[in-house]
Order: C-alpha cells, then structure tokens, then sequence
C-alpha cells in the first residue's frame, strides 16, 4: 500500500495527464451518442440564443452581399415564372412541387472543416420543423434537418460524409447519389453511375425527389472530374458543389406536405 | 492582474463566438487560446496546468459542437510543452521565467519553442475534425494557421505584455 502510495504521489503529474487524457477520448468517441441525446437540445437552446445574437451582428455586416444573392434569387423566380407559362412539362413540375412548403430560417451556426459538420439554423418545432426536413437555399441543396427544438435546429450538412443525397443526371435522367468525402468543402462525389453512360464534365446533377426529402430539380452541382476505375463498374465522378458553404446565410426548410402518405404506402407495399 | 483575467476571459470568447466560425482565406483559423497555452508560466510538473487545458478545451467544445476535440489537443499540448520547454530553455531559467514570453525567452527561442507547439495544435486539430491530416488542403491549413498564428501571438506581446511586465508581471 505504502509503495502504491509512493508510486502515484512520484508520478502524479503523468497519471492525472493519462486520467484527463482519457476523460476527453471518451467524449470524443462519445460525441456522437452525445449529440443524440436530449441534452443537446438544451443545449441547443443556449448555444442557439448565443449564435443568434453573434450572427445578427455578422448579417449586418453582410447586407450588400446578401442583398445581390436575392436579386439573382428573384431573377431566376422571374425566370421560372415565365418558362411555367410556355412549357407543358414545366406545367406538371411545378403541379409536383406544389405538395412542398419552404420555411426561410437563418443560418446561425455553421462548419467545414470537420468530417461530420452540422448547421444550426433559427427555427424550430414552434414554426413547424420535423426532424428528416430537407434543407436548401437558392443555390441548392444544404442538408437535412437532425435535431429541432422549440426555437432552433440543427441541420446535418451536405458537407458530412455520412449524409447521402438521392440525385439524378439532369441530362440523362441516370438516378445516382452524391455524398461527400471529407477531403474538400466545395467538391462532393457522384456515385454508383455506370460507366455504360455518357457523362460530360460540366454535366448538372440535380435531387431526384426519391427520397421524399428534397423537390425534384434542386441543384447540387456540376461534374468536374470523371474517372474510370477499371476494378469497377461505375464511374469515380467529382462534382463542383453549387452551394457555397463558406457563404451560407439564408435556407428553406423543404416540408413535404405528403411525406407521411408515401411512406405509409410503401410500407403496406413492402409488407405485403 | 486584474487586466490579465478580463483579456483572458475577452480572448475566450473571441475565440468561441467569432474566431471558430471564421477561416480566413479559407484555410486559416485564428485561435488565442493556444496563445495563453504558449505563454502561460511553466511549474515543474503541474497539474494546474494540465487542467487549465483540459477545461479551456472542453468550453471551447460546449459551444463548438465539438465535444472532446479540443479538450484533448489542448491537453496534449500543454503536456507537450511542458516537456518540450525544459529541451528548449533548460529547467533552471525555465523556472524563473514569470511567462513564456517574447520579452523574456529572446526571439529565435521564442520560435523555437512556440513554433513547435502551433504545429502541433493545428496538426491535431486537423486530424481530429477532418479525419485526415495527409491532404493538401490540410497540410496548407496547418502550416498557414501556424504561421499566421505566430504572427498574431506577436502583435498581441507587444501590444500587451509590455506594459504589464514593468507592472504587474515583474
């Protein structure tokens, strides 16, 4: 006992180092099942309220800039306004996108250096938000809603590489999946495209609606580098993300007003 | 005294509410808590030192999502540095010395000791939030931030430290 004594009161310094160094390990391989819990929530709260006042300010010094983002947004309204008119096909698009509501929230919070980076934005279950909304703004798809509550929400980003986005070849309607790699904000990949297609680089990929979170059409991004692995039967595609997440400020909450008729039904269908 | 804990305190907050959710020219994070860590006055062996790391870290994590994440750089760090100080400097002078500063240490052995120390922190730091540390974009960010960190960790000696040291520090 005496030397146990000894040996912690001699090595005190290193044992309290490896107690505290496991004390953080453990939140950080934790963090995740952390962030599941309701405690995140409360802290939501508090974190949220902080990021609002703190964003108020930043906005302010954003007005210009943010002034010319709703121009274009109206320009390209205006556009599809009058595309709507002259087009059958738009006709039946836009009679589709109408089983959608969009919520403008501000964004308050937002990272991209990490691996697994979340947006915290200014609503919450108080204006109607439900934890697997999508998330866009007027340049494309952003995300998806993870955690809400009262006042605010968190949004798991495009820019997380356990996040998948249903999507489709604009030109050749090809159904793929675009999901990022951890490595570099303003590039994701395109997967599962067979090499059988015909791709271009500069090619739109668009959302495809499948997965009853996102409209379809919304932009994700324009293919920049196309590779063929011989050891395989799709392509390796890197796409040019057409949302800025360095610039994000202002997003639609993309409610699906018959979300839970669809997925009921396919349940019925899956069951029987 | 007094001054030192409400720069402190000030420095804190710059760094969660503004200077986290800031890269500047998109490779760039600022981070004055690893200035205090740096500067910070090194005891043998102590434990107070260990936990100023560990609880600086973990309220920069409580409100940057992060939790675990900067605990455990900024524990790593402190610990690095109290060893790497003592190779740098000599046990001795080290002890003597009221803060790691410019003023005291000299200029080259102020790079030589704090240099080091930035690499570090950035390093992890890119490793722990990216997952990957062995990408050119990552190699850039650690080497523009450590950089750019020396340089704002300079200005803040100058502009500050000065005046404390003929008052307060000495």
């Amino acid at each position: 006992m005496r030397n146990l004594i000894k040996f912690i009161s001699l090595y005190n310094y290193s044992i309290t180092f490896f107690i505290l160094l496991f004390a953080s390990s453990y939140f950080l391989i934790n963090e995740n099942f952390i962030l599941k819990t309701k405690y995140f929530n409360s802290s939501n709260y508090l974190s949220g309220s902080i990021f609002y006042y703190q964003s108020s300010i930043i906005n302010y010094f954003n007005l210009e800039e943010k002034n010319m983002q709703l121009e274009r947004e109206n320009k390209k309204l205006r556009d599809k306004i009058i595309r709507s008119y002259s087009s059958i096909k738009e006709d039946v698009d836009s009679s589709l996108n109408r089983n959608y509501n969009y919520i403008k929230a501000e964004v308050l919070n937002n990272s991209v250096r990490k691996s697994k980076n979340y947006i915290t934005i200014n609503k919450g279950t108080k204006d109607g938000l439900k934890e697997g909304m999508g998330v866009i703004s007027s340049k494309g798809v952003v995300g998806k809603v993870k955690y809400v509550s009262e006042n605010f929400a968190t949004v798991i980003s495009i820019l997380n590489t356990s996040f998948y986005v249903s999507s489709i070849l604009k030109k050749t309607n090809t159904l793929s999946s675009v999901n990022w790699d951890g490595v570099n904000p303003k590039t994701l990949k395109l997967l599962y495209v067979p090499k059988h297609i015909d791709i271009r680089k500069g090619d739109e990929i668009i959302s495809s609606s499948y997965d009853s979170i996102f409209p379809k059409g919304i932009s994700i991004g324009k293919i920049k580098k196309i590779r063929k692995d011989v050891n395989s039967n799709f392509y390796d595609i890197d796409i040019l993300s057409t949302q800025d997440f360095y610039n994000l400020s202002t997003v639609y909450i993309v409610n699906y007003l018959l979300v839970d008729e669809k997925i009921q039904l396919e349940k019925i269908t899956d069951e029987k | 005294m007094r001054n030192n804990i409400l720069l402190f305190v000030f420095f804190v907050f710059l760094q969660i509410f503004v200077l986290n959710k800031i890269l500047f020219f998109e490779h760039i994070i600022l981070s004055p808590i690893i200035m205090f860590l740096i500067l910070y006055k090194y005891q043998k062996d102590s434990k107070e030192s260990l936990f100023l790391g560990f609880f600086l870290g973990l309220l920069v994590d409580v409100f940057n999502n992060s939790l675990g994440t900067y605990s455990i750089i900024c524990l790593i760090v402190i610990y690095f540095r109290n060893s790497w100080v003592l190779k740098i400097i000599g046990e001795e002078k080290t002890e003597e010395l009221e803060l790691m500063s410019i003023q005291e240490l000299g200029s080259l052995k102020f790079f030589y000791y704090s240099f080091p120390i930035l690499f570090l922190f950035y390093s992890l730091l890119s490793l722990l939030e990216s997952e990957s540390i062995i990408s050119l974009d990552n190699i850039i960010f650690v080497i523009l931030s450590s950089v750019a960190n020396y340089i704002i960790m300079l200005i803040f000696q100058y502009l500050f430290l000065k005046f404390n040291f003929k008052n307060e520090w000495r």
